[in-house]
C-alpha cells in the first residue's frame, strides 16, 4: 500500500490517479458512488431540469403543448387562487410553528423529569407521531364531526351556549383552518418533544447545581441556562417546522380538500389539484418552482435570524 | 396582585414539602406532575375513542350523549372494510418499504462512505452537488416525475414507488458525518489486515455505523409507510395501491352521510394504526433515539 509521502509529487499519473497536489487517488471511489448517483442524475438531477423547462410550457394532460416563456409564472402571480393558496400556507405556519414549538418544549421540560411513569407519558406524546396523515385525518374528523363528534358533546356540556349552536369546526371558512392546526399539534408535538428533549440531556447537570447554590430560582435556571443552551435544538425543530408547513397537503387533502371556499388549500395541494385534477402541467410544474424558491427564501433568513444572536 | 400571586405560589411550591419513598417532594412539582400526565393521557383518548368507536354499531355512534365504552360491540364496520382489498394494501405497503429501506441504506451508505473516506478526482464538487438537493422539496418534482414514469409506461408498478425516494440526499450526508469521525487508525489496522476498500467497508465502517442505520431505518421505514402525496399521484389500480392511498376510500363525504360512515372509518383507521403502534412500543427507545440522532446530525 502506497501512502502519500511528502516528495511525492513529482509522480506523473493520468487525472483520475493523482491529485495536482500529489495526494494518491482511489477510483475505486466512483463505484462506491456510483449506484446513488444513478438515483441521483435519474430522480433529482433530470426531473429538476425537465420541471424546469415544463413549467415554460403549456404542458396539458393530453398534448405537450408549446413553449411559453414565463406565462405560467405571470398567470400564477396574477392569480386570486395562487395568493389564496399562498395566504393559506402562511396562515397555517405562523399558527402552528409557534404552538407546536412552545407546547414541545413545555412537554420535552415535563418528560425530561424524573418521576414515576415518565417513560409512558413519553409513549403517550410520541405515539401520535408515528400514525398516517390519514389515519390523522380520519381520527380527527370524527372527533370534530359537527353533530355526533365528542368535541362539540363536550364544549356543550361545559358552555350550554354550544348545546344548541354547535360549533362547524371542519365545515366553516373560518374554523377550518384551525382545526386543522389542532390536528397537526396533536400529530406532531412528540416530534418535537424528542429532540428538545435530547437537548436538554445534553445540558451538564452541574450549571444547574451552581445555579442553585447562587440563589437562583427554577424560573431563572430555565431563562438563563435552559433556554440559551437549548438554542440549536430550538433552532433545528423550528426550522424543520417551518419548511414542513410550507409543504402541508395531507391533513387538508384529507379532512377538507381544500375548501370551505378554498379556506384550507395549501400550495401543495394547489399543486396537486392544478397538475392531477385539471391536468395543466406547465402551470403546476410553475407553481412548484415557485415553492421552491419560497422555501429557499424561508430557510436562508431563518438560518440568518436564528445564528446572529449566538450566545457564546 | 403580582406579589400576591408570585409569594402564594412560592409558598406553594417551596415551603410544603413532603417526602414520598425517601424522595422530596413539594407541592409545586406534584402539581406539575399531575397537569402533565394528564395531558399525557388526553393525548393519547383519540387512539382510545378510535377503537371504541370502531366497535360499536350505528345508532351508539350517532347517539347523542357518546358513551366511552360499546354497550354492545360489533365486527360488523371491520367486516365492511375488509370487504375492500385492505390485505393486499397492506402488502404493498410493506413491500414498498422494506424494499426501499433496504435499498435507501445500501446506496446511501456506501455513497456516504466514499464521501467521507475516500479520496478520488470530482469528490468535492460531487458532494457539494449533492447537498445542494437537501433543501429540494419532493413536492417540486412530482410533475416532472409523474410524466417521465408516464411516458416510461412505470405507472402503477412497484419500482415507480419505490425509485424517487432513492435519490433523496439526506442520508448520504447522515452516512458521510458518521464516517468522518471514525479513527483512521482502524482502517490501516484493517489494511494490514489485508481488506480492501470494499472488505473496510462492509467489515469495519458500516458496522460502527449502526446508530446512523437504525436511526435512518426507522425514519425512512415509517415516512415511507406513512406516505401519501407521491403514492396517491401514480398509483390508481389496487393491485400497487398502499395502504394510505386506500384509506381515502373511508373518508366519510360531506353533506349526504351514510349513517355508518365515521364507524366504518374508525375501523379502518384502527387497522391502519395497530401495526406501526405495536411496533413502536416494543421499540420505542431505537424511535425517539434514532429521530434524535438524525435530528442532531442533520
Amino acid at each position: 500500500m502506497i501512502r502519500p509521502v511528502a516528495g511525492m509529487q513529482i509522480l506523473a499519473g493520468p487525472w483520475w490517479a493523482r491529485s495536482r497536489s500529489g495526494e494518491r487517488y482511489e477510483p475505486v471511489g466512483y463505484l462506491f458512488i456510483l449506484p446513488y448517483l444513478i438515483a441521483f442524475v435519474l430522480f433529482m438531477v433530470i426531473p429538476t431540469v425537465a420541471g424546469f423547462y415544463i413549467s415554460l410550457t403549456s404542458w396539458g394532460g393530453l398534448s405537450q403543448g408549446r413553449f411559453v416563456g414565463l406565462d405560467n409564472y405571470l398567470y400564477a402571480l396574477r392569480s386570486d387562487q395562487f395568493w389564496q393558496a399562498v395566504r393559506n400556507t402562511l396562515y397555517f405556519t405562523v399558527a402552528l410553528v409557534p404552538a407546536l414549538t412552545v407546547l414541545g418544549l413545555a412537554v420535552a421540560v415535563f418528560v425530561h423529569q424524573r418521576f414515576v411513569g415518565f417513560a409512558l407519558a413519553r409513549v403517550f406524546f410520541y405515539s401520535p407521531y408515528v400514525m398516517a396523515v390519514t389515519v390523522t385525518g380520519l381520527l380527527w374528523m370524527w372527533v370534530l364531526d359537527n353533530n355526533a363528534g365528542v368535541a362539540n358533546y363536550y364544549l356543550g356540556e361545559l358552555i350550554p351556549y354550544f348545546k344548541t349552536n354547535k360549533i362547524q369546526w371542519l365545515a366553516s371558512e373560518h374554523l377550518a383552518m384551525p382545526s386543522i392546526v389542532i390536528t397537526t399539534i396533536w400529530w406532531l408535538v412528540g416530534y418535537q418533544m424528542v429532540i428538545l428533549l435530547a437537548g436538554l440531556q445534553d445540558i451538564p447537570a452541574e450549571l444547574f447545581e451552581a445555579a442553585k447554590i447562587d440563589g437562583a430560582s427554577s424560573g431563572q435556571s430555565f431563562w438563563h441556562i435552559t433556554l440559551p443552551l437549548l438554542r440549536p435544538s430550538l433552532s433545528f425543530v423550528i426550522i424543520t417546522n417551518v419548511i414542513g408547513s410550507l409543504r402541508v397537503f395531507g391533513q387538508m387533502f384529507l379532512m377538507t380538500q381544500g375548501g370551505p371556499a378554498g379556506a384550507t388549500t395549501s400550495v401543495v395541494l394547489y399543486i396537486y389539484m392544478t397538475g392531477f385534477q385539471s391536468f395543466r402541467f406547465g402551470y403546476s410544474a410553475a407553481i412548484s418552482f415557485l415553492l421552491l424558491v419560497g422555501i429557499l427564501i424561508f430557510t436562508l433568513i431563518q438560518l440568518r435570524l436564528l445564528r446572529a444572536r449566538s450566545v457564546y | 396582585m403580582g406579589t400576591v400571586i408570585r409569594s402564594a405560589s412560592r409558598r406553594l411550591t417551596s415551603s410544603r414539602v413532603f417526602r414520598i419513598a425517601g424522595r422530596r417532594v413539594t407541592v409545586g412539582s406534584i402539581l406539575f406532575w399531575g397537569v402533565g400526565m394528564l395531558l399525557a393521557v388526553f393525548w393519547m383518548w383519540p387512539f382510545f375513542w378510535m377503537v371504541s368507536t370502531s366497535l360499536k354499531p350505528e345508532r351508539e355512534i350517532l347517539s347523542l350523549i357518546p358513551e366511552w365504552l360499546p354497550r354492545e360491540h360489533t365486527w360488523r364496520n371491520y367486516e365492511r372494510v375488509f370487504a375492500f382489498p385492505v390485505l393486499r394494501w397492506y402488502w404493498n405497503s410493506f413491500v414498498v418499504a422494506i424494499v426501499s429501506t433496504l435499498l435507501i441504506l445500501l446506496l446511501n451508505s456506501l455513497a456516504g462512505y466514499a464521501f467521507a473516506r475516500i479520496n478520488f478526482f470530482g469528490r468535492n464538487v460531487l458532494f457539494v452537488l449533492v447537498l445542494t438537493t437537501l433543501m429540494m422539496p419532493f413536492e417540486a418534482l412530482v410533475i416532472p416525475l409523474f410524466i417521465m414514469m408516464s411516458l416510461f409506461q412505470f405507472g402503477n408498478t412497484y419500482f415507480a414507488l419505490i425509485a424517487p425516494g432513492l435519490a433523496s440526499a439526506f442520508g448520504v450526508f447522515l452516512f458521510r458525518q458518521f464516517f468522518l469521525s471514525l479513527p483512521s487508525d482502524l482502517e490501516d489496522a484493517a489494511r494490514i489486515d489485508g481488506c480492501g476498500r470494499w472488505g473496510i467497508y462492509w467489515r469495519i465502517a458500516l458496522p460502527l455505523a449502526q446508530p446512523a442505520v437504525i436511526a435512518l431505518a426507522i425514519l425512512h421505514f415509517i415516512g415511507n409507510w406513512n406516505s401519501l402525496f407521491w403514492p396517491l399521484i401514480i398509483t390508481n389500480t389496487d393491485a400497487v395501491k398502499t395502504l394510505p392511498v386506500g384509506m381515502l376510500m373511508f373518508r366519510p363525504g360531506f353533506g349526504a352521510d351514510q349513517s355508518w360512515a365515521h364507524g366504518l372509518a374508525m375501523a379502518a383507521a384502527t387497522i391502519q394504526a395497530l401495526p406501526p403502534l405495536i411496533v413502536f412500543f416494543i421499540l420505542q427507545r431505537y424511535f425517539m433515539q434514532g429521530i434524535a440522532t438524525v435530528g442532531l446530525k442533520g
